[in-house]
C-alpha cells in the first residue's frame, strides 16, 4: 500500500523538517498488531494513518464455509476480550434468520443477559487496565485483571471455557443454562465487585486528568458521521445505545441508564465506560433475579429442526434408565451433519457489544451454510476516527487516543 | 412415474384449492407433485408401481370415503377436491411416523444409509420432537444373503421396494415378504435366493439402510463421497450410472437419475464391478525394457524413446511395417487418437481392433442387409412382435436389456422365443423355450429359415422349430438378437450369415447384434480396421479420404492394410502399438502371434493391467481406467454415452487419448488436443457414416455342427456369464468372489460321474487339458459343460484357441475336493 520511500522518507515541509515514524505493528501500546504511520514534525503529529490487516484470518469466509452452529466458534476470536458478546450477536442474528426469535423463552434471555453483561465488564476491565498502563499508571492493570480472573472463573463454571467461550446456542442455551449454584456465584461476584480502586487511582488522578482531558476530541457531528458507536459515540454526548434504542433479549424489561459524556475527549470516554461498569452490575442483578423467578422453566425451544436434542435422549442414559429415542437420534444426526437450514433471505442484527454496535449480516440460500456473512465490527469503524483525533496532538497522546477508542485487533482485522 | 403430458383423455381436479388438469390415470400424488406440492412418502419410487404401503401420502378426497386415502394408489378423478395438508392429516402422518420410529434401531451413527435416508429426511422435515411411545428395539441379527447383499431386518420399514423391484423390473422375484402384520419381514421368495442375479437393485431402491451392499459396508459416509455421472463399461448396453468416490477411490455406483438406456436399473456388474479401478496390480508408471527387464522411466523419456524408435522403423522399413491394435473397451476419443497417430502421422493403414465377434458379424449384416440394419433403438427390440434370442443367454451378457425384455414380455408387448444353449433367466417369460446344442446355432437358424439341413444336431425338436417359424411368419416385425461374445469366435460369419438368411427368408425379421464390449460400435465408427476410415466409410471412398486427409493435413495412404493374421504371418511387422488389448492372450493362433511379436523390433503396450502381451512388450505405457477418464462410448444402439472422470488417474498413468497425441507431438505433429472434447468434436466433424445398400443375397453357410464323440462326450460352452465380462472386471475382489473358477455341469452328468460340488475334475481335448473344481448347475443341460472364458485360473481359450467354443471335451474326476 505504501512504497518503501513513503514510509521512511524524511522531508522538509515549509520551514520544518518532517519525519515518518512507524508505530507498530509490534508495539506494546497499539493493543495488538495495529500499525500507525505517523508523519511527525518535532513532537507533533501532522497526520497519522492506520494500517490494519495484520491479524486478518478471513473469519467471514471461514463462517461461510461452515454450518451455522460451527461458525459461532469464530466469534470467540473476533473480540476475544469479551467472547460471549460476539457469541450473542451471532446467535441472535441466526435466530432472526431462522424466524424463531419470538419463541425463545424468557429464562434463556435473562441468562443470556447475565452472561452478556459479565462479558461487558470482562471487556472493559481489559480496556481500563491497558489504557491506564499506556498512560503510565501501572498498578491499575493488576486490580483490573484480579477482577477479570473472577469472571473467567464464572465463565468456566457456566460453559467450561474461560476465554474462547462459545457460550451461546441457537434456539436456547443448550447445556449452558445455569449449573447449580452458578447464579449465586454471580451475585457473590457483583456484591464484591467494586470500582473504588479504579476511581481512586484514576478519576481524580492529576496526571491521568492532564493526559486525557481535552485530548483526542471528537465532536458529536463528527462521531455520527464517522459511524462511531459505543462509548466513543456516547463520550461525545450522543445518547445512543442499542439496548435502549433497538432492544433485544429482555433489555427493555430491566432498568439501567446510558452514561453520556460531554466533551468527546479521552477523559469523557473513560468516564462513560467506568459508569457502564456500574450499570452492567445493575443489569446483572436484575437479570439474575428474573432467572431465579423462572427457575425450572425450559431454556431450549422444542424444535427438532434447530435445537440439538439432549444427548441422553439420543444414546440413552443408564443411571436414569432412559432409553434412546429415534426421533432424537435422527434430529441429532441431521443437525450435526447437515445443520439447520434457514429459509432463503437475508437479515441484519446489531447488538451493543462492549466496543459498540456489533452487527451480523447473513444471506441464506436455504442451505446449511451461510451464503454470505458480514460482520460489522465496531472496533474497525471506531478506529477510523483515530486520524482526526490525533491531528496536531503530541506523539505521546497517540497512545492515549488509541486506548480510549478501545480497539481489539482480532475484531478490526477479523 | 412418467412425464405428465396433456393428452386427449384428461381429468380436472382441485388440489389444495388450485385446479389442475392431468392425463387420465395419473395418481393424485403425481398430480400434486406436478403442481409443486410435496406430499411425504416412503414407499414410492420413480421406477416402481405404487403400492400404498407406508400410508404417509394420505390425503382427504371429496367426494370419497370419509377417511384419508393413499394418494399414490388413487387415480385422479374428474371433479375431485383434494386436501393434502390439513391438521388431521398432519397428525395422522406424524403418528404413522412415530409408529415406524418406535421399532427403529438407533443405528444412524454407523448405518450406511445415513445422510441419504428417506426415513431420516422425512422425520426431520416433519419436525417431530418426541414420540409418546416407548422405544421397543427389535434385535434380529443381520442376514447375509450372498456375496454382495445383506439385510438388516431391524431397520426395515416394510415398503416392499426391494420385493417390487426384484419382481417388476428385474423379473427375478428372489425376494418376498413372509409372516403377517408386525411380524412380517423380507425373505426369499419360495426359497429362491439361488435365483438372485446379484444385481443390487434392492440395495439401490431401499429407502433406509435395511438392504445393504456388502462391498460398500462402512466404506464411507454418504456426504463424504463425490458423485459423477458416467457410463458403465462392462457390456454394450451402456447403462448410465453415478459413481461415488472418496479420496480418489471409487467406492460404489448408483443409478440415478432415471434415463436411457437403462431406465433406472443396472446389473451387478454396473453396481459392484468397479473395484478393479482401485486394484494394487494396476500399471502405474511408464516402463522400457532394458536388458530383458521392464524398467520404470519418466514419461518424457518413455515418449522420446518410443517416438525415436517409431521414426527409425518407419524410415528404415516404410510405414507398412507399423501396425496398431485398438480396443472396444476404450472410448471413441482414445481410438480416434490412435487412429490419427497411425494413419495421419505414421502413414500406415495397418490398424485393427482387438479380437472380437462383432466386427465380422456386422460386416456380414452390412453387406447383406445394408447399413440401416445396423442402427436400432432399444425399443425396436422391446416393442418387436417377437424376439428370438439365439446362442448365449443375454440375461448373462446384457442383463439390463434382458430385464427390460422380461418386463416387455410380461406386459404382452412382445413374444419371447428363447433358443439359448443354457438355462436362462428369460425362460419363465418365454413363449417358446428351446435348448440349442453348442455349435449348432447356425444350423438351427438355417432350419428355422427352412433350409435343407439336418436339424437333429441342434437338439431342438422339429415341432419347436416349426412353431418359431410360424410365429416369425405371422408377425410383421420380429428380431433375432444374439451376443457376439466369445462363443461366436471363429463362427461369426456363419451365425450372422444364417441370421441374415432367416431375415431374407421371412422378410420381416431384423437381426440385431449385441456387441460383447462396451464400445465396439464406437471403435468401428472411428474406423479401427485396415479398410475403414472414421465414419465409418470405406477407404476406397475418395471423398472420405480427402475429407479426413484435409482435416489432418496429410495424404491418407490409398492401399488398405492386410488382415491382422496375414500381417502377423507375413514377417513384415516391425513395430506394433497395442492399446487396451491383449492380442497374445486372445489370439486365434497364439504361437504365430507370439512369434510375430517376438520378431518385431518394437512392441508398445498401453494398458491398465499386465497381460500376456506386456510380457513381450518393449515399452509399457500406463493408461487410465474408465472411471478416470472423460470420453464417449457408443452403446449397442449407436447412442453416444458420455463418460466422466470420477477419480484422478492412479500413479503416473495418463489419459489413453493423450499418449498417442503426445507421441505424435514428439514426432513433430502436435494436434493441439488439450481435452477429450477436442477429439470428440474433431471426430464428429469429419466422421460421416456412409449409407450402404445391402446385396440381399443369401449367404452360404457351412453348417457343420460339431458332434460329441465317444472319447469326448461333452460339448464345451464358453459364453460370458453375468460376472465374467473381461479380464479387468475380475481384478476386483467382489467380482472374483462372485464367480470362482469352476466347471459347471448338469445334475444328470454329475450323477453319472458321481461328482458333487467342489470335486476336482480334469477337462480336456486331445491336445490340452485344465484342472478345476466342478459345480452342479441346473442351468446346464445334459451333455454340455460350462467354463466361462476370461478365467485366468483356467482359460477356456487354451483348449482350442482358434474356436474356443463348442469343442468336444472329456471330463475326468481326479480326486480331491475344494
Amino acid at each position: 500500500m505504501w512504497s518503501e520511500a513513503e514510509i521512511t522518507e524524511t522531508d522538509t515541509v515549509g520551514d520544518e523538517r518532517e519525519m515518518v515514524l512507524n508505530i507498530g505493528p509490534q508495539h506494546p501500546s497499539t493493543h495488538g498488531v495495529l500499525r500507525v504511520i505517523a508523519r511527525i514534525s518535532g513532537e507533533n503529529i501532522r497526520t497519522a494513518t492506520c494500517d490494519v490487516g495484520y491479524l486478518h484470518r478471513g473469519i467471514e469466509k471461514l463462517i461461510e464455509n461452515r454450518l451455522y452452529y460451527q461458525g459461532m466458534t469464530f466469534t470467540d476470536r473476533t473480540d476475544y476480550t469479551a467472547a460471549p458478546a460476539g457469541n450473542l450477536g451471532y446467535i441472535l442474528a441466526v435466530e432472526k434468520l431462522l424466524g424463531i426469535e419470538e419463541e425463545i423463552p424468557d429464562r434463556t434471555h435473562y441468562l443470556r443477559m447475565v452472561v452478556m453483561e459479565l462479558a461487558r465488564i470482562y471487556g472493559h476491565l481489559v480496556w481500563i487496565g491497558t489504557h491506564a498502563l499506556d498512560i503510565g499508571a501501572m498498578s491499575v492493570f493488576l486490580y483490573a485483571f484480579r477482577e477479570r480472573e473472577k469472571i473467567s472463573g464464572l465463565f468456566e463454571e457456566g460453559c467450561g471455557a474461560r476465554l474462547t467461550t462459545s457460550y451461546m446456542r441457537v434456539g436456547g442455551t443448550g447445556r449452558h443454562d445455569d449449573p447449580p449454584g452458578w447464579l449465586d456465584h454471580v451475585i457473590e461476584f457483583t456484591e464484591n465487585f467494586t470500582l473504588d480502586d479504579f476511581d481512586t487511582l484514576l478519576t481524580d488522578n492529576e496526571i491521568f486528568r492532564a493526559r486525557t482531558i481535552g485530548v483526542g476530541r471528537i465532536s458529536a457531528e463528527d462521531a455520527i458521521s464517522f459511524g462511531l458507536t459505543g462509548a466513543c459515540l456516547r463520550g461525545s454526548g450522543v445518547a445512543w445505545d442499542l439496548r435502549k434504542s433497538r432492544p433485544y433479549c429482555r433489555y427493555d424489561e430491566v432498568d439501567f441508564e446510558i452514561p453520556v459524556g460531554e466533551d468527546g475527549d479521552v477523559y469523557s470516554r473513560f468516564m462513560v465506560r467506568l459508569n457502564e461498569l456500574y450499570q452492567a452490575i445493575g443489569i446483572i442483578r436484575q437479570s439474575v433475579e428474573k432467572a431465579y423467578e423462572l427457575r425450572g422453566e425450559p431454556t431450549d425451544i422444542e424444535n427438532a429442526q434447530v435445537t440439538m436434542p439432549q444427548i441422553e435422549r439420543v444414546t440413552g442414559w443408564e443411571p436414569t434408565g432412559e432409553t434412546g429415542d429415534m426421533e432424537a437420534m435422527i434430529a441429532h444426526f441431521k443437525l450435526v451433519i447437515e445443520g439447520y437450514s434457514p429459509p432463503p433471505g437475508d437479515t441484519y442484527l446489531g447488538t451493543e457489544s462492549p466496543k459498540g454496535e456489533l452487527g451480523f449480516y447473513f444471506v441464506s440460500d436455504g442451505s446449511g451454510t451461510p451464503y454470505r456473512c458480514h460482520i460489522r465490527a465496531p472496533s474497525f469503524v471506531n478506529l477510523s476516527s483515530l486520524e482526526q483525533m490525533v491531528e496536531g496532538v503530541l506523539l505521546a497522546d497517540l497512545v492515549a487516543c488509541i486506548g480510549s477508542i478501545d480497539i481489539v485487533l482480532g475484531e478490526v482485522d477479523r | 412415474m412418467e412425464d405428465i403430458r396433456i393428452t386427449e383423455a384428461t381429468v380436472t381436479l382441485t388440489i389444495d384449492d388450485t385446479e389442475v388438469t392431468v392425463p387420465k390415470g395419473t395418481s393424485v400424488l403425481d398430480a400434486a407433485k406436478a403442481m409443486g406440492i410435496e406430499i411425504p412418502t416412503l414407499c414410492t419410487h420413480e421406477i416402481l408401481e405404487p403400492i400404498g404401503a407406508c400410508r404417509m401420502c394420505i390425503v382427504e378426497i371429496q367426494p370419497g370415503p370419509p377417511r384419508p386415502s393413499a394418494s399414490c394408489t388413487t387415480p385422479a378423478g374428474d371433479g375431485m377436491v383434494v386436501k393434502t395438508n390439513s391438521d388431521s392429516l398432519r397428525q395422522a402422518r406424524q403418528q404413522t411416523m412415530e409408529l415406524l420410529l418406535q421399532h427403529h434401531p438407533l443405528d444412524c451413527p454407523y448405518c450406511d444409509q445415513s445422510g441419504t435416508c428417506d426415513l431420516q429426511d422425512t422425520t426431520f422435515e416433519m419436525n417431530i420432537w418426541k414420540s409418546p411411545y416407548e422405544t421397543v428395539a427389535k434385535a434380529h441379527p443381520e442376514e447375509i444373503l450372498n456375496e454382495v447383499i445383506m439385510i438388516n431386518h431391524n431397520r426395515c420399514i416394510l415398503c416392499y421396494a426391494c420385493v417390487r423391484v426384484c419382481d417388476e423390473q428385474m423379473g427375478v422375484h428372489a425376494l418376498d415378504v413372509v409372516q403377517r402384520g408386525e411380524a412380517s419381514f423380507i425373505a426369499s421368495a419360495q426359497h429362491k435366493f439361488m435365483d438372485c442375479e446379484k444385481c443390487g437393485m434392492c440395495i439401490e431402491v431401499c429407502p433406509v439402510g435395511a438392504v445393504l451392499s456388502r462391498p460398500f459396508k462402512h466404506e464411507a459416509r454418504a456426504w463424504q463421497t463425490v458423485q459423477m455421472e458416467t457410463t458403465c463399461p462392462h457390456c454394450s448396453v451402456g447403462c448410465k450410472v453415478q459413481l461415488e468416490s472418496r479420496k480418489g477411490r471409487v467406492l460404489r455406483a448408483r443409478v440415478r437419475p432415471v434415463q436411457e438406456p437403462n431406465r433406472g436399473i443396472a446389473c451387478g456388474k454396473g453396481f459392484f464391478g468397479w473395484e478393479f479401478v482401485n486394484s494394487p496390480d494396476r500399471i502405474t508408471e511408464p516402463m522400457i525394457r532394458r536388458e530383458g527387464e521392464l524398467t520404470p522411466v519418466s514419461w518424457a523419456e518413455a515418449l522420446k524413446y518410443t517416438a525415436g524408435r517409431l521414426r527409425t522403423i518407419v524410415d528404415e522399413h516404410g510405414p507398412a511395417s507399423v501396425a496398431a491394435i485398438g480396443s472396444g473397451e476404450l472410448t471413441v476419443e482414445d481410438n480416434y487418437s490412435l487412429q490419427r497417430l497411425v494413419r495421419g502421422v505414421l502413414g500406415s493403414n495397418n490398424i485393427y481392433l482387438g479380437r472380437n465377434g462383432y466386427e465380422q458379424a456386422a460386416r456380414v449384416v452390412l453387406h447383406t442387409l445394408g447399413s440401416r440394419a445396423l442402427t436400432h433403438e432399444q425399443d425396436d427390440i422391446l416393442n418387436a412382435g417377437a424376439v428370438l434370442v439365439i446362442g448365449a443367454d443375454i440375461n448373462g451378457t446384457h442383463n439390463v436389456l434382458a430385464a427390460h425384455l422380461k418386463a416387455s414380455a410380461r406386459a404382452d408387448k412382445t413374444r419371447l422365443l428363447i433358443a439359448t444353449r443354457m438355462g436362462s433367466g428369460l425362460d419363465p417369460f418365454a413363449e417358446v423355450k428351446a435348448r440349442v446344442r453348442p455349435g449348432a446355432e447356425a444350423t438351427l437358424l438355417a432350419a428355422i429359415a427352412g433350409d435343407d439341413v439336418d436339424a437333429s444336431a441342434t437338439g431342438v425338436e422339429a415341432e419347436t422349430i416349426e412353431r418359431i417359424r410360424e410365429i416369425l411368419d405371422e408377425l410383421d416385425d420380429s428380431v433375432i438378437v444374439w451376443d457376439t461374445g466369445i462363443w461366436t469366435y471363429g463362427r461369426e460369419r456363419e451365425i450372422a450369415g444364417a441370421a441374415a438368411n432367416l431375415a431374407l427368408a421371412t422378410g420381416t425379421t431384423t437381426p440385431i447384434l449385441l456387441p460383447e464390449k462396451a464400445n465396439l460400435v464406437g471403435a468401428m465408427s472411428v474406423g479401427m480396421a485396415p479398410d475403414l476410415l472414421p465414419g465409418p466409410t470405406r477407404i476406397e471412398d475418395d471423398g472420405a479420404k480427402a475429407r479426413v486427409g484435409s482435416a489432418w493435413g496429410v495424404e491418407i495412404a490409398a492401399e488398405p492394410g492386410p488382415e491382422l493374421a496375414d500381417l502377423l504371418a507375413g514377417g513384415k511387422l516391425k513395430a506394433l502399438y497395442v492399446m487396451g488389448d491383449d492380442p497374445v492372450g486372445t489370439a486365434a493362433d497364439p504361437a504365430a502371434t507370439r512369434a510375430a511379436l517376438e520378431a518385431a523390433e518394437l512392441v508398445i503396450v498401453q494398458d491398465i493391467f499386465p497381460s500376456a502381451t506386456t510380457e513381450l512388450a518393449d515399452v509399457v505405457l500406463p493408461g487410465t481406467s474408465v472411471a478416470e477418464k472423460d470420453g464417449h462410448f457408443y452403446n449397442f444402439e449407436g447412442r453416444g454415452m458420455e463418460i466422466k472422470a470420477a477419480a484422478p488417474p492412479v500413479g503416473e498413468s495418463r489419459q489413453d487419448w493423450e499418449i498417442p497425441a503426445r507421441l505424435a507431438a514428439e514426432l513433430g505433429s502436435d494436434y493441439g488436443f488439450r481435452k477429450a472434447d477436442d477429439l470428440w468434436n474433431e471426430f464428429n466433424e469429419i466422421a460421416v457414416a456412409a449409407e450402404l445398400e445391402g446385396s440381399k443375397e443369401r449367404q452360404t453357410v457351412a453348417s457343420a455342427a460339431p458332434a460329441a464323440n465317444g472319447d469326448h462326450p461333452y460339448l464345451l460352452a464358453t459364453e460370458t456369464d453375468l460376472f465374467t465380462a473381461g479380464g479387468a472386471l475380475r481384478q476386483g475382489k467382489t467380482m472374483a468372489d462372485l464367480y470362482p473358477a469352476v466347471l459347471r455341469i448338469s445334475a444328470g452328468d454329475a450323477e453319472r460321474l458321481e461328482l458333487k460340488d467342489g470335486d476336482r475334475v480334469e477337462v480336456g481335448t486331445g491336445e490340452s487339458k485344465l484342472e478345476l473344481p466342478a459345480q452342479v448347475s441346473a442351468a446346464v443341460p445334459d451333455g454340455v459343460v460350462y467354463l466361462p472364458d476370461y478365467l485366468a485360473e483356467a482359460p477356456a481359450r487354451d483348449l482350442r484357441p482358434e474356436r474356443p467354443d463348442a469343442v468336444p471335451v472329456f471330463i475326468k474326476p481326479v480326486g480331491g475336493s475344494d
